[in-house]
Order: structure tokens, then sequence, then C-alpha cells
């Protein structure tokens, strides 16, 4: 039986806020506080923000074990411990942006001002940064309800594995469901299924957002094809 | 010199005192080149053959279970920590 360590790689030195992020947020009465897991060790980011009388809201993902931890699958408005809605602004510790493009997927309103401790420079993400791929899901929603023939792609991966979604979905017998089974999708391979008009993704929430500009047909994730009126509401 | 926490004790430590034969490193992509070190470092300091996995390493919900037809005894996944997957879906 294999064994798994897990070393998450916590970023070795002390994490401090510039003072480029402090004069961009010295103006908010509450922040929510998000780091990816190598950045979240942040007690003088903590003190930083009380001198400046701010209120942290400290919003981990439900399924992360640190405190402020954020994962790219949080992507959903209840995805977070608790509401984030209310917050003046979002401040992200970390690089990439993975991580914070899913804090403006989950809730489409807030700027999210992100911090890297690595470089020590500020950048802001907004939702006109991700416009283009939030018209395209839209789209795709649109094309899924017209749809006849679907794919429902199915993960072997240990926490991406949904396949009671997948025949949940395939249940509703509204439509023609195929359901397929692999690791890590190579989305090449739906060439190979020109019959499907539709592709939906049980696995990774992200591969609905970040992977379907350059995907021959359209995909749209599971919990929106189980009831495409209501994201089609949503999207609105 | 990584400016990440690796902890390469714990872990020769955990290889040594479990008597694991073939150890499988997972690293996310930010954190991939540091194979370089980690790999003469831990077969200098155990007994271990120490393999890299290739392929993706999206997160904790992505550890590669079918090494164990490999004989894999310990995969050390960097990068993530404890995930609660939630059963129902996302």
């Amino acid at each position: 039986m294999v064994e798994f360590m897990l070393v998450p790689g916590y970023f070795k030195e002390k994490i401090e806020l510039s003072q480029e992020v402090l004069d961009r947020i010295k103006c908010f009465k509450k922040i929510a506080l998000f780091g990816s897991v190598q950045f979240i060790t942040l007690e003088r980011v903590e003190e930083q923000l009380t001198e400046l009388s701010i209120k942290i809201i400290a919003a981990h993902g439900k399924r992360t074990s640190g405190k402020y931890q954020l994962l790219g699958c949080d992507c959903f408005a209840n995805s977070f411990s608790e509401d984030i809605s209310h917050a003046d602004a979002i401040l992200y510790i970390g690089d990439g942006l993975f991580h914070p493009k899913a804090l403006i997927l989950a809730q489409k309103k807030i700027d999210v001002i992100q911090f890297n401790p690595r470089t020590t420079e500020m950048s802001v993400l907004t939702q006109a940064d991700l416009e283009k791929q939030l018209k395209k899901y839209k789209a795709n929603l649109t094309r899924y309800v017209a749809s006849k023939k679907i794919g429902i792609l199915v993960s072997t991966k240990t926490g991406q594995q949904y396949l009671k979604n997948a025949l949940l979905l395939k249940e509703k017998a509204d439509k023609e469901y195929f359901v397929f089974v692999g690791d890590t999708f190579d989305f090449s391979e739906m060439e190979n299924y020109p019959f499907i008009e539709c592709w939906v993704n049980t696995a990774c929430p992200r591969i609905g957002f970040d992977d379907i500009a350059h995907m021959p047909k359209p995909l749209i994730n599971i919990n929106d094809a189980l009831d495409p009126i209501q994201a089609l509401e949503n999207v609105k | 010199m990584s400016v990440y926490d690796l902890e390469e004790s714990k872990i020769i430590e955990k290889i040594i005192s479990g008597n694991y034969k073939k150890v499988l490193l997972q690293l996310p992509d930010g954190l991939k080149t540091e194979v370089e070190h980690l790999v003469p470092k831990l077969e200098k300091e155990t007994n271990a053959s120490i393999l890299v996995w290739y392929g993706t390493n999206f997160g904790a919900c992505d550890l590669p279970i079918s090494v164990q037809a490999l004989g894999v005894d310990l995969v050390i996944a960097f990068g993530h920590n404890k995930y609660v997957k939630d059963v129902k879906g996302w």
C-alpha cells in the first residue's frame, strides 16, 4: 500500500505588506484576506491591518486546512467558511493568477488586490480581466441547452472523482448522454468524438472557466448542467 | 537554496525510519525545478530509489495512486496540504 506525505513548501521569509499596498487599502474597513498554502503565515500582515483599524474577514476555503487558505477550486459564492460579499476589498497574498481568479469567479463584484511576497509587487485583478472568459462560458451554456448529444467527463484523480454526479445528470434522460473517463483530460481527444455537441466537466471546476477558450466544442460545468436555466439566470 | 521550506530533513527521516524503498516525488509546476537538487540529495542520504512524477500536480486532489503498480511505497507530494473533499460535489 502506497503512503502519502504532503509537504506544503511554506515561504521561508517573513511576509510584510509593502507601503504601496498599505496606501491602497487604508480607506477600507473590512478586508477578506486570503493566501495560497505557501503564503498563509500572515502574523505581520494581521498586525499591519489591525494598525490601520481594518477588520479582517478570515474566510478560508471550506476544503482547506489552513487559516486564510484558498484553493483554485474555491470559485463559488459558497466555497468559503464565511460570506465574503460584504467585504470592502479582497486581499490575496501569493503569486500567479490561478488563485486570485478564483476569488473573482466566486463573487464577481469586488476587485482582488494581490501582493506577491516574492517580488513585493502589488497588482489588482478585476471582473473586466475575466470578461472574455465569462462571456464564452455564457455562450457555452446557451449551446448546452440546445445540444442533444452530451459527453460527460469524469476524472480518475483522487479528489476529482464525481462519477455519481455524472450519472445523476445521465438519469435526467432529457438528452443523450455519454460518460467518458480519464485522468488528466487532453482536450484534443474531443475531436475523436465528433458526434458530441457539448461537453460537461465533473472534475476540477476551473476546467469550465480556464480551459474553454481553445476547446473545439463547448464545455460547461456539472453544477450548471444539472440546472442550466438557473445557470443562465446567474450569468445575466 | 529554495525560498520555500521543502522539509528535506523530515523527508529523509521519514524514508529511513519507514524503510521505504521506492519513493516518488510529485511537485506542482512552480516547484518542479527543485528536483535537480532534491533527487541527488535524497539518494545520497537514503537507500531508496527516488522517482519523479512527470505529470500534473493540480493539488491534493491530484495524488498519483496508480504508481502503486510500480511498487512505489511512498509518495511525497509538495506544494499542498490536507484537502477535505466534499463527496457530494463542489
